[in-house]
């Protein structure tokens, strides 16, 4: 019985333990295999955001794949990370967003992780730069990716 | 790579479950039931949504997963409601599980016979 | 359950105990530990292609693709259970196939089917939630208590 007890307080010691917070590396390395796009200026909503979002965070380590595209008021980000760093998708999301808000205090960031927001978002770059988007139209996209992005069900 | 690790976790939990079977010789019910608990329990600690991420399918096609949802749930109308969304909110996350089985068990009875 | 304790037995008891062990056959625990393995592996394998198409196909996002790859995982453990192949795969691979959703799924299945005889209520119906039951009660039990828990410690302690 004794022994039932020790192993099972080291094994609850042991999961309070593993709860650790990491910081993301970052490197000045410009010649890496990085996947993202930039769009042009000839927009009527300007991507500049969008495009120095994706400079900033071309920088970290663990990022692979960037897509962004922003209205005036939103900038939607959707992110891929190695997959041995997935563990710690969480903290990585909290720590972009973080420094994605102080980038662009005036702007509403949403920044996401997942697949389909990724698939999504290209598909809509893609169409940004074939054909100039209205900015009605451009909002609603957004809109309707940022709702998708949060349903829980 | 999502592919390759939702094998080998989805496997590795089988594993502790067949242990359970010939180790400790524990019926069906008594495996699953230790399972899902254990599924709670690692979603209380935040460790098993790291390993959704991780494992994809791998971490929510074994029963585990039913307990993270319904913690989940519950988490999420305490935030919302206070003590009383611990009660209310948990099947607001999942349902799919029971509600299939339960679904294609009566189909099931309805259109398959029952062999001797 | 094999676990009795010796001591609190009558010596007749002890011995048939001992003898018991002596024929009881041995299970091939490493064996049986592969086959799970790869099987358990197998099904979640499968689970991780169907919401990979559901993701690139439909609607579904990573955090809401689970319910219908589980829906779809049981309407597949519906055609194996009720074409007897899911018991044929129980019996090779043991934990392998009842750990996961679809294991779940054909328990209550299988119930549903064998005790149709007695009629859809109280064959079907009470017998379909065997095996179900205590994974629900528990589920629903523990993950009262732990929610409960961090619940509290979150509001008066700030976790």
């Amino acid at each position: 019985m004794n022994y039932y007890k020790i192993v099972s307080f080291c094994l609850i010691l042991l999961l309070f333990g593993c709860g650790t917070n990491s910081t993301l590396e970052s490197s000045d390395e410009e010649n890496r295999d990085i996947e993202l796009t930039k769009i042009s200026a000839s927009n009527p909503t300007a991507q500049h955001p969008s495009n120095q979002a994706k400079e900033e965070l071309k920088k970290y380590d663990e990022i692979t794949t960037i897509k962004a595209v922003n209205t005036d008021k939103d900038l939607l980000i959707a992110v891929e990370v190695h997959h041995h760093d997935r563990f710690k998708l969480a903290n990585i999301r909290k720590e972009l967003t973080k420094e994605l808000e102080k980038m662009f205090p005036e702007m509403k960031v949403e920044l996401t992780t997942d697949k389909k927001i990724i698939l999504e978002l290209d598909q809509l770059e893609n169409k940004i730069q074939a054909e100039s988007f209205t900015k009605k139209k451009l909002e609603k996209e957004i809109k309707k990716l940022i709702k998708l992005s949060k349903e829980q069900t | 790579m999502i592919f390759f690790w939702a094998f080998v976790v989805g496997g590795i939990i089988c594993v502790f479950g067949q242990i359970m079977f010939d180790i400790f010789k524990l019926s069906p019910a008594h495996t699953l039931s230790i399972l899902v608990v254990s599924g709670a329990i690692l979603d209380g600690f935040g460790l098993y949504e790291p390993l959704i991420d991780f494992a994809g399918a791998g971490a929510t096609v074994p029963i585990t997963s039913f307990g993270n949802s319904l913690v989940h749930g519950a988490m999420a109308e305490a935030e919302k409601h206070g003590l009383v969304g611990v009660v209310t909110g948990m099947f607001e996350v999942t349902s799919a599980g029971i509600s299939a089985a339960i679904i294609f068990g009566v189909i099931g009875a309805l259109i398959f016979k029952p062999k001797g | 359950m094999a676990d009795k304790k010796k001591k609190n037995l009558p010596p007749d008891a002890q011995e048939y105990q001992a003898f018991q062990k002596q024929r009881e056959v041995k299970r091939p625990i490493f064996k049986n530990c592969i086959k799970a393995f790869l099987v358990g592996g197998f099904i979640c394998f499968i689970g991780q292609i169907i919401s990979t198409f559901y993701i690139h196909f439909f609607n579904f996002t990573e955090q809401t693709v689970g319910n219908p790859t589980v829906a779809t995982l049981i309407f597949i453990t519906m055609l194996l259970t009720g074409f007897g192949v899911y018991d044929r795969i129980g019996q090779f691979s043991g934990a392998g196939s009842a750990v996961p959703v679809t294991g779940f799924g054909n328990a209550v299945i299988s119930s549903a089917i064998e005790h149709r005889t007695e009629g859809f209520v109280l064959g079907v119906g009470s017998n379909m939630l065997k095996l179900a039951g205590p994974v629900i009660v528990y589920g629903v039990f523990s993950a009262f208590v732990i929610a409960l828990i961090k619940t509290i410690l979150i509001k008066w302690g700030g976790l």
